[in-house]
């Protein structure tokens, strides 16, 4: 979704508020209050504080602070904290980090600037990386970093409960005066409210949850989609008058657009030469229709993660017979509709990690796309190669999605939202028979269908052995 | 433990796809006929190494190409990288894809390269780089070439060249270029019949060639060692050269090897007077130099972390010790470097000792290059023996090698003075016990007792490396199959462990378990199975592996059940024993009736750390007699 929305940019300027530390840090008093003296490890605070600020040339930006303190109380908790990792994206920069080591006798040593490390991932994204020094066991790890990144204020959800439990969690949100953001606490973290200590013009929201348990995993359950935590997205704006801006309306206007664009002649001509290689029009009914015209593409077309995002066209993905995500999608509705069959656009997200809030309109729940084909009330994910119409990863059903499809008026058309549910398929959609052959492997027995194994065995004698070859 | 310095195998990932389209051109035809049911071939993998000495230097040249062929219907092989490193600079680079086109093939070129430097999170900080790209266009029958040139900016480096070991091959060719009369050494390992060698002098150079026979490629087999076991390859080591004035002597056998290894020892050198009032302090107490010697090893595995920095010479270079204690993490090296000092403020007979983990075939006398090693531990002598100490494993107990180490080499320095090459002896069968003994009762079909489970050695760091016995849920999540007995209805109650920082203590598991349903009642008969455990047998071995099975350490098993007769019931007839005794492995099975109990006693020893396919009968024979024995069940009757 994100690839999709371009980012509004507002023109007012706010003060970027300065982060710091105590420089005589003393969290005696904190971890007195912890009861379990075994615990591995304890998030003893945890602070984000989200700003946005105008730059001098009046582009808006976003700052992340992540204030974090640890007390680690097993050798698991020192490797699994004693290297921190900052990631960046191409378009973000760390502004300010700092660490320190808390001995268990209260020396405290701070990180050195050359223990900075440099290095780029897989994803090509830059991360900043440092190993922290001189950790012991029941000792603290105290770190802070500000990445300034390019806003993102169509949703974003910051989890706060971890595997280890948390003594204090910190929300604070800061922007414009004239910029208003909405929020939605999950799984039980207190609801945002204003900020009445804050002082200044800059609008100031926050929330304080103190004492988060642990995230446990228990067996057949979505952990991390039962994880406390915020959703943030800008509201409005006073100075325009906008309010509401990120809504389902706009979205699926957008995506309805983007998805029928216009296509060259080129394009058309190379759909329908597919189109025809699926042989589709032979198909029996709907459903054999969508098969075909799927399975001819994911069958004959490479997914691959890091295409070149100057070439994420139709035109160069037909003609490299190259997709990814987005492609995918794209190539598939054009194609179901050249081919005549009604789709429906579905925006939806991950229900292992994210659980889609049917009132809360937020861009943050519209991640992945799935097609809804209305004629046969059934699903397909273009994205996931190895998945057909009738079956799709099962991490997206049972989820609500936004169902675009599409309203005419004259001979203007576009897209409409409605939020639904994804049904699960029923038990007998998912089944493992098992045809199992008996044979007696004892000399003279051969099978009676009318009588339970146990009297074959009882018959051969008193001792009874299987395995026998 | 250091990571080799290039990965020369391109890593193919191919997923199968099904069937083969109906128009197969020709060629796909002669491939799939050739190479039945593999999704790619290589046409061609060229190799070609040049040794140059100019203006009295060496200097060095890496190429590789790489022809591959498509075979599958949907090949999945479009993400693909190229590796290099501080010793292996990438100079230049170049990918395209062949897509058929009627008679010909359409050319695709690939633009775009993206450089990442984080790719393996088991190593912290180093200087490896890959060079990703897509290859797009990739179908049936399309082909891609991938070259790459490197400088090699260590003679000590030489890459090795290897066959795909997993890939069907149609040729591959090795070409070795230097100028007559270099020395230099080439070490040709696992070759078989059908390698044509020839060597050319053309001027003032000779070149040696390598041509490999087709070979359809191996099938990944579980369990198995690593490919360089059985994968013709070619190690080249520049011997000496002479430069402007003087011979300098490079890699001629391990005495150098050891000497530039020393050169990164020297680097790290600090006083052993800095350590001593560390030293003193951890041993205080201590009234022998073993307890004293295992005080210190201890202290250095569990207040030191294992964080591996392989920077460049980082990688050879140990850390300070007085850095590695400060920042209370390390690698290998580091840790070593920070418990030889520790040891040695004692006056304790330690030494710094390199060792190629198992995975690793290679031997020091037939090698003698840094490819032999990839880890450092101390040696520390007692009483004529050696011991090998391994710091960044937490859970090993003193004095054992860590398991991947056993059996190798290792080249071990008295400070630099001199050193010896010293094989390191696997832990003894009965040094890695696993005795399991459970008193077990019947009451209305429930099987129900308690069970005491001793561990020792190996067995012990495993069972720790896996739970932390501390968090009572995931000790009993996994004691549940760990410990498992019968059934899959098995219920473990409750568990208690004991002796569980002192790693050289037995590590004792105290459990409660009871399972439903377990025997079975036949016509006023009862059937019980007395083998409760079916976790710790042996595996059937596949009659068609053709690489030996691998296990991490020879191993002790002793289970003995003690089961109390119900009121009522007697032993109708007790099985009878059973015995195997191999080189391998050995079994004994024996049933006993004492007072009101039957006693099931089983003992097992896996002595072996390889099963060589020539072993693979002995073992399956004796695969078929534990499985009948454990499926035996004992009659019960009424008095």
């Amino acid at each position: 979704m994100r690839k999709l929305f371009t980012l509004l940019t507002l023109f007012v300027s706010i003060q970027l508020s300065a982060q710091q530390w105590d420089s005589n840090p003393d969290y005696s008093a904190i971890l007195k209050t912890i009861t379990d003296p075994a615990e591995k490890c304890v998030n003893v605070l945890d602070e984000r504080v989200i700003s946005f600020t105008y730059l001098p040339n009046q582009d808006l930006a976003e700052d992340l602070f992540i204030h974090q303190v640890y007390y680690l109380n097993s050798t698991e908790a020192i490797d699994a904290l004693n290297k921190i990792y900052i990631p960046l994206s191409a378009s973000s920069k760390l502004l300010n980090y700092n660490a320190r080591v808390i001995s268990p006798s209260g020396t405290v040593r701070v990180l050195s600037n050359d223990d900075l490390k440099e290095a780029v991932n897989e994803q090509g994204q830059n991360v900043k990386f440092f190993a922290m020094s001189g950790v012991e066991v029941g000792g603290i790890v105290e770190f802070y970093y500000t990445i300034r990144r390019i806003p993102n204020m169509t949703g974003r959800l910051i989890v706060f409960q971890k595997t280890a439990p948390t003594v204090k969690a910190i929300f604070r949100l800061v922007s414009p005066s004239n910029l208003v953001f909405k929020t939605l606490s999950v799984n039980g973290y207190p609801e945002i409210k204003a900020d009445t200590a804050a002082r200044g013009e800059n609008r100031v929201i926050v929330g304080i949850r103190e004492n988060i348990p642990a995230l446990t995993f228990e067996k057949f359950s979505n952990s991390d989609a039962h994880a406390m935590g915020v959703l943030y997205q800008l509201d409005g704006n006073t100075f325009t008058g906008a309010s509401n801006i990120y809504n389902y309306t706009g979205a699926s206007e957008m995506v309805y657009k983007s998805l029928n664009e216009e296509l060259s002649k080129k394009v058309n001509k190379e759909l329908d030469k597919i189109l025809k290689a699926s042989g589709y029009a032979d198909a029996r009914d709907e459903r054999a229709k969508i098969f075909a015209i799927e399975d001819y593409v994911k069958r004959n077309f490479l997914y691959a993660e890091n295409v070149d995002p100057q070439l994420e066209t139709l035109e160069k993905a037909i003609e490299k017979k190259t997709l990814n995500d987005n492609l995918s999608t794209r190539l598939l509705y054009r194609l179901y509709k050249m081919a005549g069959i009604q789709t429906e656009i579905v925006l939806t997200c991950d229900r292992t990690s994210l659980v889609f809030d049917p009132v809360f309109e937020s861009y943050a729940f519209l991640n992945d796309y799935l097609l809804y084909f209305p004629g046969i009330d059934d699903y397909s994910m273009p994205s996931y190669r190895y998945f057909r119409v009738g079956l799709i990863p099962p991490d997206y059903l049972d989820n609500h999605g936004l169902f675009i499809r599409k309203v005419s008026l004259g001979s203007i058309e576009s897209g409409a939202g409605e939020i639904r549910k994804i049904k699960a398929y029923p038990a007998e959609h998912s089944t493992n028979t098992m045809l199992v052959n008996v044979k007696s492997l004892t000399p003279g027995i051969t099978p009676d269908r009318t009588s339970r194994p146990i009297h074959l065995l009882k018959k051969q004698g008193s001792r009874i052995s299987t395995g026998r070859s | 433990m250091r990571k080799l310095l290039l990965r020369i195998l391109p890593v193919l990932v191919f997923v199968a796809s099904g069937a083969v389209m109906a128009q197969t051109p020709e060629i796909i035809k002669k491939y799939n006929a050739k190479y039945p049911g593999k999704e790619a071939a290589a046409v061609e993998l060229y190799r070609k190494l040049s040794v140059d000495i100019v203006n009295g230097k060496p200097e060095i040249t890496f190429s590789t190409s790489e022809e591959l062929i498509y075979l599958g219907r949907k090949p999945d092989a479009s993400q693909r990288s190229v590796s290099s490193s501080h010793f292996m600079e990438l100079k230049k680079v170049e990918a395209f894809v062949l897509v058929p086109e009627k008679e010909k093939y359409r050319s695709i070129p690939v633009k775009k390269f993206t450089e990442s430097t984080l790719g393996d999170r088991d190593v912290f900080y180093d200087d490896s780089k890959e060079l990703n790209f897509t290859l797009s266009g990739i179908e049936q029958g399309s082909k891609s070439i991938i070259r790459s040139e490197y400088k090699v900016n260590d003679p000590h480096m030489i890459p090795s060249m290897s066959v795909h070991p997993y890939l069907p091959v149609d040729k591959c060719v090795f070409e070795i270029t230097y100028p007559n009369g270099l020395d230099i050494g080439i070490t040709e390992l696992n070759f078989k019949d059908g390698v044509q060698t020839s060597e050319v002098i053309k001027g003032k150079h000779t070149t040696r060639t390598y041509t490999f026979a087709e070979s359809k490629g191996l099938e990944h087999e579980g369990d198995g060692p690593d490919w360089r076991y059985f994968t013709p390859e070619v190690h080249v080591r520049l011997k000496s050269y002479q430069s402007k004035d003087k011979p300098v002597n490079v890699l001629r056998n391990v005495d150098d090897l050891h000497s530039w290894y020393c050169t990164f020892l020297d680097q790290s050198k600090e006083t052993i007077e800095e350590f001593r009032a560390l030293s003193d302090s951890i041993v205080q107490g201590c009234t022998t130099d073993r307890q004293k010697a295992e005080k210190l090893y201890q202290w250095v595995q569990q207040n030191v972390r294992y964080i591996a920095i392989e920077n460049g010479y980082m990688g050879y270079i140990p850390q300070k010790a007085s850095l590695v204690c400060h920042n209370r993490y390390g690698d290998c090296k580091g840790m070593s470097n920070l418990l030889w000092y520790l040891m040695r403020a004692q006056n304790l007979p330690a030494y710094h000792a390199w060792v190629g983990t198992r995975s690793l075939p290679y031997s020091y006398e037939k090698i003698a290059s840094p490819y032999v090693d990839n880890h450092m531990v101390i040696c520390y002598r007692e009483n004529g023996k050696n011991l090998f100490l391994d710091c960044t494993h937490a859970n090993l107990p003193f004095g054992m090698p860590s398991p991947f180490i056993q059996e190798k080499e290792s080249l071990v320095t008295d400070n630099c003075k001199s050193f010896e090459v010293v094989r390191i002896d696997p832990v003894k069968t009965e040094d890695n016990l696993f005795t399991d003994s459970v008193w077990v009762k019947l009451n209305d079909n429930r099987l129900s007792g308690y069970g005491k489970a001793v561990l020792t050695g190996h067995v012990r760091m495993s069972f720790l490396d896996h739970v932390n016995p501390k968090d009572q849920k995931s000790l009993q999540d996994f004691c549940r199959d760990y410990l498992a007995k019968g059934t899959n209805k098995f219920l473990i109650d409750s568990v208690w462990v004991e002796n569980t920082t002192n790693s050289n203590l037995p590590l004792v598991l105290n459990y409660r378990f009871s399972n439903p349903d377990y025997a079975l009642q036949v016509d006023g008969e009862t059937l019980i199975n007395l083998n409760l455990d079916k976790q710790h047998g042996p595996e059937k071995i596949k009659k068609d592996r053709k690489i030996s099975v691998e296990y991490k350490y020879n191993m002790r098993y002793i289970n003995t059940v003690v089961f109390e007769l119900p009121a009522g019931l007697q032993v109708k007839d007790l099985p009878s024993d059973s015995h195997s005794v191999t080189p391998n492995f050995t079994y004994h099975n024996s049933y006993q009736r004492q007072g009101n109990t039957i006693i099931r006693r089983t003992e097992q020893d896996r002595n072996v750390l390889s099963v060589q396919p020539a072993d693979f009968d002995a073992w399956n024979n004796f695969y078929k007699l534990y499985t009948a024995q454990a499926n035996i069940q004992t009659v019960l009757i009424r008095n």
